[in-house]
């Protein structure tokens, strides 16, 4: 393998021009350099995988690298891969990108993939491709539906909408029938017959709703499968579905609760609105209740005075998150009233900042949509002043959901950007650039560029350069290239995407220099930025 | 962690497996037999250091999660070290979570990492997957160390002869205090386990659904399916690939060196 493999690199080398950019000679011509650096990155990341030594994560990195950016020159190298790495996790990210090169030299690895590999999921995601790049090659899907472990791989892939979508709309009927014709089966376990049940909901298979609905008032059926068919029923609107759907409320498994919950959620019916209430107010399971209060928010202002109710009065702060975000859904000037007055209230300050600070994210981009951007502005200061402590640990695991509520207060209350950024806190600053570059975009440019100082704290630097390079321009193409090494991977993504913004010969010199570096983290960057560059090049002078 | 150690000392002793007479076997050998079957695998005495990769799904019946996590663990002279890295999915890829000591795996020191981080957290509470902190607990329980035997019943499952054993906790300490295990008569390589409170509450009811053996023939379970009673919302499904027992560099453990 490995000399295959080298042979496959040495071949695609061999004859190349070596390019010396940055040197007094003219720059070549626009897409012979970037063919040169596309095989320049294809030989950094061959060379990382023909190295035995490299770990699943460096190896499962690289491939993932190649096999989302590369041409159809990195096929030899891809194909050998699938049929020969030893990391499942490695053949399957390869086996699931090969399908969008539509390539039909792949076909020959990928029915032997999907035909011999020894991990199930691996041997689905082959033929998943194989059909898309020859659908005339039936008789693999054919082999893989009549085996029960691929069978089930194909629901577990397919329940999701990620996996639904490789799959070619020509097989869906195929698959529909499988997993109608399987379901009865109870050597399949519970996860994977609720996965067929979502999978035929993804299939939108309205010959399966027959057996959803048998399924859902089974009392002898797993209660985990029965909420799927109920989930499922709701993906597909079957709105006949209702009666039965609030029936089983009253069963107190809460896996059946959820799934019905969240089906009537979708079908918006009106008539579940009692039963929702009812389930709201008296189910002792947290879970449950804060299921109800998010299917609640979809039937519209009727439901109201119960969401206010659990806003004021839940005792567990997860299904008062839920009320509010179900009341922020409201156009209503109630709904905005009754927040309001919640967060004038003391229940966020006497509540733990660790259980409160999902409820206090929650209030706070509630108060934004219902237009009461002041106190959004107090509150978020008097929030991020409690989590003081803590705020290490919520940037670290929820700092995505931070900056979109700030600027959701931002957008409401454009006072808030002082407060964030007068703050001493770094974190607490760092959200405030962030909200800055995303709510004032190119005009948030002079108030970003003082943080890219050398000398500036690494996260607001972070920040700044993220929030600048959208919009870079070709004077800062030396501040973002000096950053193409910070040690910070997220300062060098930026530097990569603002240096692939401004582009010219000299970022593909600084490419070509970042392919060399001997942190695997930057090379990888700068194998997918180097192969992201060069086809924007090549797909611009196509005639 | 003592269950770990004892399991380590099983192996030691050399318990051979195979067709085994598990009505001449004392208790404490049923017990380390069904221990070896599900864990030899992960354990070599010439090379301490174990790595694994797990496919874990997350399910509920209104969604999923999937993830791909690479678990490497070592035991040195200052206790257990394990490291859990996290593959996919691309939100959660450069995730690394190191469990450091403790009395058991699940609750121990866990130091929390991710390449935007400035320098590693150490995380208060359990080593949580997906929102679920008893996966850890549940899949690393040994019966030899922690467990004695109640009863015995031999009976058919599904056409073929098992052994059934109730298990009672040798101590309070002991997160689950009674269990049951239902295993194949022959081999004693479990079927199915059930995790029960002090009052007899079902809390766990765990299904190894496939065992694989490695290139030198110890056995290991390779698909397991958790049924969470506590939490009936969720249900895991692990499913292990390339285990390698193999020398692991001691700084791979070491907190201090996480983004160094």
């Amino acid at each position: 393998m490995r000399r295959l493999l080298s042979l496959i690199v040495t071949s695609l080398v061999v004859g190349m021009p070596v390019l010396a950019w940055g040197q007094a000679s003219p720059p070549p011509p626009a897409t012979d350099q970037a063919r040169a650096l596309q095989l320049e990155a294809l030989q950094t990341v061959a060379m990382v995988l023909l190295d035995p030594t490299r770990s699943e994560a460096d190896r499962l990195g690289a491939a993932t690298a190649l096999v989302k950016n590369a041409d159809r020159t990195a096929m030899p190298l891809l194909t050998g891969l699938l049929l020969g790495d030893r990391f499942a996790s490695v053949r399957r990210a390869i086996a699931e990108g090969l399908g969008r090169y539509r390539a039909p030299e792949a076909a020959f690895s990928l029915r032997q993939a999907a035909l011999s590999d020894p991990i199930d999921s691996v041997r689905w995601a082959a033929g998943v491709s194989l059909l898309q790049t020859d659908p005339s090659q039936t008789d693999v899907l054919g082999t893989l539906l009549a085996h029960s472990d691929t069978l089930s791989a194909a629901a577990l892939s397919l329940q999701e909408a990620a996996g639904f979508a490789a799959l070619p709309a020509a097989f869906h009927a195929t698959l529909e029938s499988a997993f109608i014709h399987a379901f009865p089966d109870r050597g399949y376990n519970l996860v994977e017959r609720a996965a067929m049940l979502k999978a035929l909901g993804q299939l939108q298979s309205q010959a399966a709703v027959g057996l959803m609905m048998d399924v859902l008032q089974n009392d002898n059926e797993d209660p985990f499968v029965r909420g799927a068919a109920a989930f499922s029923l709701g993906t597909l609107g079957v709105q006949r579905a209702v009666p039965a759907l609030i029936a089983v409320l009253n069963n107190d498994s809460e896996a059946l609760q959820v799934g019905a919950l969240g089906a009537l959620g979708r079908l918006k019916n009106t008539q579940a609105l009692f039963a929702l209430t009812q389930v709201l107010n008296h189910e002792d399971s947290a879970e449950v209740r804060a299921a109800a209060a998010a299917a609640l928010g979809a039937l519209g202002e009727r439901s109201l005075p119960s969401l206010i109710d659990a806003l004021n009065v839940d005792p567990d702060p997860n299904v008062r998150q839920a009320a509010v975000s179900s009341l922020a859904l409201m156009d209503d000037p109630d709904a905005g009233e009754a927040v309001r007055t919640f967060a004038l209230g003391n229940y966020l300050t006497t509540c733990d900042p660790q259980a409160c600070s999902g409820l206090a994210l929650a209030t706070l981009s509630a108060l934004a949509k219902l237009g009461q951007g002041d106190l959004a502005v107090s509150l978020l200061e008097n929030s991020l002043a409690a989590l003081e402590d803590v705020l290490p640990f919520v940037f670290a695991f929820a700092e995505e959901q931070l900056i979109e509520v700030a600027v959701q207060v931002a957008q409401a209350a454009p006072q808030v950007l002082d407060v964030l950024l007068g703050s001493d806190n770094a974190f607490v600053q760092a959200i405030g650039l962030a909200t800055l570059a995303q709510v004032k975009g190119e005009f948030a440019r002079a108030t970003l560029l003082p943080f890219t100082a050398p000398d500036a704290h690494r996260l607001l630097r972070r920040m700044a350069f993220e929030g600048l390079a959208p919009w870079a321009r070709p004077e800062d193409f030396s501040s973002f290239n000096d950053e193409l090494t910070n040690r910070d991977r997220r300062t060098r993504a930026a530097a990569f995407s603002a240096l692939m913004r401004i582009g010219g010969a000299q970022t593909a010199a600084s490419f070509s220099a970042a392919l060399a570096s001997p942190d695997l983290a930057t090379s990888l960057q700068a194998v997918e930025a180097a192969f992201q560059f060069g086809n924007r090049i090549l797909a611009s002078k196509q005639p | 962690m003592k269950k770990w150690i004892a399991l380590s000392l099983l192996l030691l002793l050399g318990w051979t497996v195979g067709s085994v007479a598990q009505n001449t076997m004392t208790d404490e050998e049923i017990l380390g037999t069904m221990d070896f079957q599900r864990f030899a695998g992960y354990f070599n005495q010439e090379l301490p250091g174990t790595t694994f990769t797990t496919e874990i799904l997350a399910e509920r019946p209104d969604g999923s999660k999937q993830a791909t996590v690479q678990v490497s663990f070592l035991f040195t002279e200052e206790g257990f070290r394990g490291r859990i890295d996290y593959l996919t999915p691309d939100e959660l890829k450069g995730d690394v979570f190191i469990i450091v000591g403790g009395s058991q795996p699940g609750a121990d020191e866990i130091y929390f990492w991710n390449p935007d981080l400035v320098s590693p957290l150490k995380v208060n509470g359990r080593f949580e997957v997906f929102g679920d902190a008893t996966v850890v607990e549940v899949v690393g329980i040994g019966f030899s160390y922690d467990y004695s035997i109640t009863e015995r019943k031999e009976y058919e499952k599904d056409g073929a002869p098992v052994l059934e054993v109730s298990l009672k906790a040798n101590r309070p300490s002991v997160a689950f205090q009674q269990a049951r295990v239902v295993a194949d008569a022959q081999t004693l390589q479990p079927k199915t386990l059930e995790l029960f409170d002090e009052s007899g509450d079902l809390l766990h009811f765990n299904t190894f659904e496939e065992y694989g053996t490695t290139a030198d023939g110890r056995p290991y379970f390779v698909r397991q399916l958790l049924d969470n009673q506590i939490v009936p919302v969720n249900q895991t499904l692990m499913i292990i690939t390339n285990i390698e027992n193999k020398a692991l560099p001691a700084e791979m453990f070491d907190p201090t060196k996480l983004g160094a």
